[in-house]
């Protein structure tokens, strides 16, 4: 038969497909002959093409199928019976179906938190037009520590002009300052917070202008540009284009024409302010852009942003700012720290912390990923719940699995209808996940400092990945319990033989041991991190921290004029004392080295020894105590050559005694002989964060070169004081007033870790609450597995205490599993923790018995509710069935 | 007017079924048409036309036996029902009358 033509299975199967399947056998039938006798007609070519026209002319209204039995059935009923039964199921199980939906609802909540959070930080700048190639100019000083950090964001005034001039890399560059005006108008003054820039900022910063020229907005020295906002402060619905605005600054009375209205930046935009006026009006830009000035490249007061031409490289460009620093910047003999010049891209802007004198809100990628991995386990903690619940009840749904199979039932249509179950529980879960976000939202927000927003959920890009969660948690939560419960016999089910092997109890143990694993490494770390903190908080440091005012000294007028500036502030009335130094005692960080032993032996050994040299007062104002010897004082002339003032530590490193130290002296790293006389000896106290140990250390009395002006205040009236020093120093010099309070400088210090561990403790509070939950769920269903169990053993009779203990000791044992593979994690993670600290805690084993007992303690208050409801049930009432 | 109508390849599909008596199946069917009135049609129309029938209740069906010819497919038997026979005959009738009105006169000229 194969020699004879056939006719085209490709137009039979279209044939097929399309024809109305009451009519298909018969009319095939009849295309199979009519093929036949065509091909005995017209041979089989001609055959074959009139073939094709006989398929085609067969499409007819009503030959072919309705699109309703386009497929083999209809599962729309299905569909419907699927979501009833589902809904039942909820209905009827009211406790399971709120264990279920609330567990996935707090996982899924911490886990929008934290991808509003990510997302968040990750959009800071990117509205700003080309913001993948603006850069900006900073700088390192090194050596020259600041805040604990040698980087500097302020550059000299012209270096933008010369980025331009100079740099065919550049395509344009700006300098602006941060100011803050205090404006006048209509007689009502306020203070803003603004740029001061040059005309080309609207070049690097493409931001629309809803009125104004963007080239032609600062060009004059009385040009202001403003906001939205602003705008509407002074003007009201009015048009603010060409009126006036009067603003103070330092002192001095300026007018402002408005020349542009641009909109409010957005939240995710490290600049913010609410003006731009042209610096050109500056007096102090203005002196340090003179041509013919050799100071003009002293002055480091001013940001530098440049864009960098497409396709142009940054490293190249980078390359060349040795040249540009040799060029403009020769070698100063009173400023000895090595300068190198640094660019950053605007979006790493965002993460960059530690760069000082620096503005906008900083993001940390160390913490986005330890959140981002927390939240992932607590979702999956979540997710584990479901399963084990899932599982439970697998007992009670079986017979609807075994009847389904018998009527007719895929596996795959009933892993569909399980899996879907799961997407409408998530779905559940998730609009209740979305109401707990709007709950917690403003104390998260608090917590890490962010303005975070329940719109910000809602936008375009969110949803994709909001739906993307949905998905995932519905496939990962329902997947095992639709391939165990679709993969169940039939015969096996129907007839009832429903032991406890059924309920999948290994892998539900499994899964609730990780559970409490999960939960108790989360207690630990966060009973560790807590502990860490607070013995951070309440160490004793050997200084005070309390109401001690810093000035930053960049000028060296100031350091010229300190005698007189220093006269003056100590008669403020609430000025106790002034001191002046190098560094401060949070953070002093040059060294030198000293030598050990007699100085003609071979044993000579040398110590590394920190150094900071300190003005008269330094002791007094930091609160340091003295030990033995004396203070340096104007009284002894001598004082201010080779003498020192050594902490306990450094009489340790030489092996001298307290008695005997004081007048002795030692060799500095090349003296011949010693010669370095130690005056005192003061308690060691932390210089550096408590991450590093106590080092040697000696105090010099300074000679003319000092970075800080400190002064010791007394609490009240503390603002007025601090705008009187400002006056004063400000009179003597042109730099902008920079000063901070130890004690913020000290808490800044260990913010990080603050923030870490209020984190993980509400986390730890969500995941122990999961984990209860899951817990919770299973308890109850295990009583009612065991009902019959239980109340045999009563009739034959066991006491209530004794029958609780048959049902709680399972989960206690798993509870115990859990604990016993936490610790060594535990213990692993908090060990690397706090290795960063020199000063800590030692982890000692109530640590993690604690947690543990905890984590009991809440598991068995958990179980012994519904153990103490089925111990004390009527066995009557449980065997009369039978 | 009657009530029923059909169409003229209804008709000539009805009649076809009459003639073939029994053995009407759709090739048949088209065999017959062919040879008889020297007409060719596609399955396609042919089917329509026959499906169209049944509904109305003109036409009846049954499988035959399954063969080895044609695929291994069944033919589906068509026969014209009472009904089919009467409105067959209804509409001979009708074309007679018209016939008959028509005046020699017109013949003649």
């Amino acid at each position: 038969m194969s020699d004879k033509p056939q006719p085209s299975a490709l137009l039979l199967r279209f044939f097929r497909w399309f024809c109305h399947p009451d009519y298909l056998e018969d009319i095939e039938g009849d295309l199979w002959e009519r093929f036949e006798i065509l091909v005995e007609d017209m041979g089989p070519r001609r055959a074959r093409r009139r073939f094709v026209w006989e398929v085609l002319s067969l499409v007819r209204p009503n030959l072919i199928r309705s699109v309703k039995d386009l497929y083999p059935y209809n599962p729309l009923p299905m569909y419907k019976n699927y979501f009833k039964i589902a809904w039942r199921n909820l209905l009827r199980q009211k406790l399971y179906s709120f264990l279920n939906i609330s567990g996935l609802a707090v996982g899924l909540c911490s886990f929008v938190l934290i991808f509003m959070y990510v997302q968040h930080e990750f959009s800071y700048d990117q509205f700003v037009p080309d913001a993948d190639r603006v850069y900006r100019v900073y700088q390192r000083q090194e050596g020259n520590t600041y805040l604990g950090s040698d980087y500097f964001a302020l550059t000299p005034a012209p270096l933008s002009r010369t980025l331009i001039k100079e740099y065919p890399e550049v395509e344009t560059a700006t300098t602006f300052q941060t100011p803050k005006y205090l404006i006048n108008y209509k007689e009502v003054g306020f203070w803003e917070e603004g740029l001061n820039a040059d005309p080309s900022f609207f070049e690097v910063f493409k931001f629309d202008f809803i009125q104004g020229e963007a080239s032609q907005a600062l060009q004059d020295p009385s040009n202001i540009v403003i906001t939205q906002s602003l705008s509407r402060k002074i003007f009201g619905q009015g048009d603010p284009i060409g009126k006036t605005i009067d603003v103070k600054v330092h002192n001095q009375e300026k007018r402002f024409t408005v020349t542009g209205l641009i909109a409010d930046l957005p939240r995710e935009s490290s600049l913010q302010f609410t003006f731009v006026s042209s610096i050109l009006g500056s007096g102090g830009y203005k002196r340090d852009t003179q041509e013919d000035s050799e100071h003009t490249w002293e002055n480091n007061s001013y940001h530098t942003f440049f864009t960098l031409k497409a396709g142009a490289s940054i490293r190249q460009l980078e390359a060349k700012f040795p040249a540009l620093l040799e060029k403009y910047k020769p070698k100063d003999e009173d400023f000895p720290f090595n300068i190198s010049f640094l660019v950053q891209r605007l979006s790493d802007f965002h993460f960059e912390a530690g760069i000082n004198f620096d503005f906008g809100l900083k993001g940390n990628r160390q913490y986005i990923q330890i959140f981002s991995i927390i939240a992932l386990v607590v979702l999956l903690l979540a997710c584990i719940n479901y399963m084990n619940l899932a599982i439970a009840r697998s007992i009670r749904r079986a017979r609807e699995v075994g009847l389904r199979k018998v009527i007719g039932a895929t596996r795959g249509q009933l892993i569909g209808q399980f899996l879907g179950e799961s997407f409408l529980i998530t779905l559940l879960a998730f609009v209740l996940a979305l109401l707990l976000v709007q709950l917690v939202l403003p104390l998260f927000s608090a917590m890490l400092d962010r303005d975070l927003l329940i719109w910000d959920l809602y936008q375009v890009r969110s949803l994709g990945g909001v739906l993307l969660i949905i998905l995932a948690v519905a496939l990962i939560s329902g997947s095992y319990p639709a391939f165990f419960m679709s993969s169940l016999k039939p015969h096996v089910v129907i007839k009832g033989k429903l032991g406890r092997k059924l309920s999948g109890l290994g892998i539900q143990k499994i899964l609730v041991i990780a559970q409490y694993a999960c939960s108790i490494v989360l207690i630990i770390s966060s009973l560790v991190i807590y502990r860490q903190s607070e013995y951070v908080q309440n160490k004793e440091l050997g200084y005070d921290r309390e109401h001690i005012i810093n000035i930053f000294v960049q000028d060296a007028q100031i350091r010229k004029k300190y005698a007189v500036i220093a006269e003056e502030i100590q008669k403020e009335p609430q000025v106790v004392s002034l001191t002046s130094s190098d560094a401060l005692p949070t953070n002093i960080d040059s060294s030198s080295l000293i030598e050990q032993g007699p100085t003609d032996s071979t044993q000579k050994q040398e110590i590394a020894i920190y150094r900071n040299s300190i003005g008269y007062d330094f002791l007094k104002v930091f609160g340091i105590k003295l030990l033995a010897g004396r203070d340096f004082s104007p009284d002894y002339p001598q004082d201010a050559e080779k003498r020192v003032i050594v902490n306990e530590t450094t009489l340790k490193a030489l092996g001298w005694n307290l008695e005997e130290a004081v007048g002795r002296k030692f060799s500095r790293y090349g003296d011949s002989i010693p010669s370095t006389e130690i005056i005192g000896v003061v308690q060691d106290f932390h210089m550096h964060s408590l991450h590093q140990p106590i080092e040697p250390l000696m105090l010099f009395l300074q000679g003319d070169y000092f970075r800080f002006i400190s002064v010791k205040v007394r609490p009240e009236n503390l603002s007025q004081t601090l705008n009187r020093i400002e006056a004063i120093v400000q009179a003597h010099t042109v730099y902008p007033f920079e000063y901070s309070f130890l004690d913020e400088r000290f808490d800044q210090l260990y913010k990080t870790d603050q923030k870490l561990g209020e984190m993980f403790g509400f986390f730890t509070v969500l995941s122990v609450l999961i984990a209860s939950l899951g817990l919770f769920g299973l308890a109850a269903i295990s009583a009612k597995q065991r009902t019959k169990e239980i109340g045999i053993r009563k009739v034959l009779g066991a006491s209530i205490e004794s029958i609780v203990q048959v049902l709680a000791r399972d989960f206690m044992k798993m509870v115990a599993w859990g604990f016993v593979l936490a610790v060594p994690f535990a213990w692993y993670f908090m060990h690397r923790w706090l290795e960063d600290y020199a000063y800590r805690i030692s982890l000692q084993w109530w640590m993690f018995a604690l947690p543990g007992l905890m984590a009991f303690v809440i598991a068995l208050f958990t179980i012994s509710f519904q153990s103490m409801k089925a111990a004390r049930a009527n066995p009557v009432e449980s065997l009369r069935n039978e | 007017m009657s009530k029923y109508h059909l169409g003229e390849f209804e008709e000539i599909v009805m009649l076809t079924v009459a003639i073939l008596h029994g053995k009407a199946y759709g090739v048949a069917i088209l065999g017959e048409i062919e040879e008889r009135l020297g007409r060719k049609v596609s399955i396609g129309s042919l089917q329509t036309v026959l499906r169209r029938l049944e509904d109305k209740g003109y036409l009846h069906s049954e499988f035959g036996e399954a063969t080895q010819a044609r695929g291994g497919k069944r033919k589906r038997f068509f026969t014209v029902s009472n009904f089919g026979m009467q409105v067959l005959q209804e509409t001979k009738e009708q074309r007679l009358q018209l016939w008959n009105a028509i005046p020699n006169i017109a013949f003649n000229a």
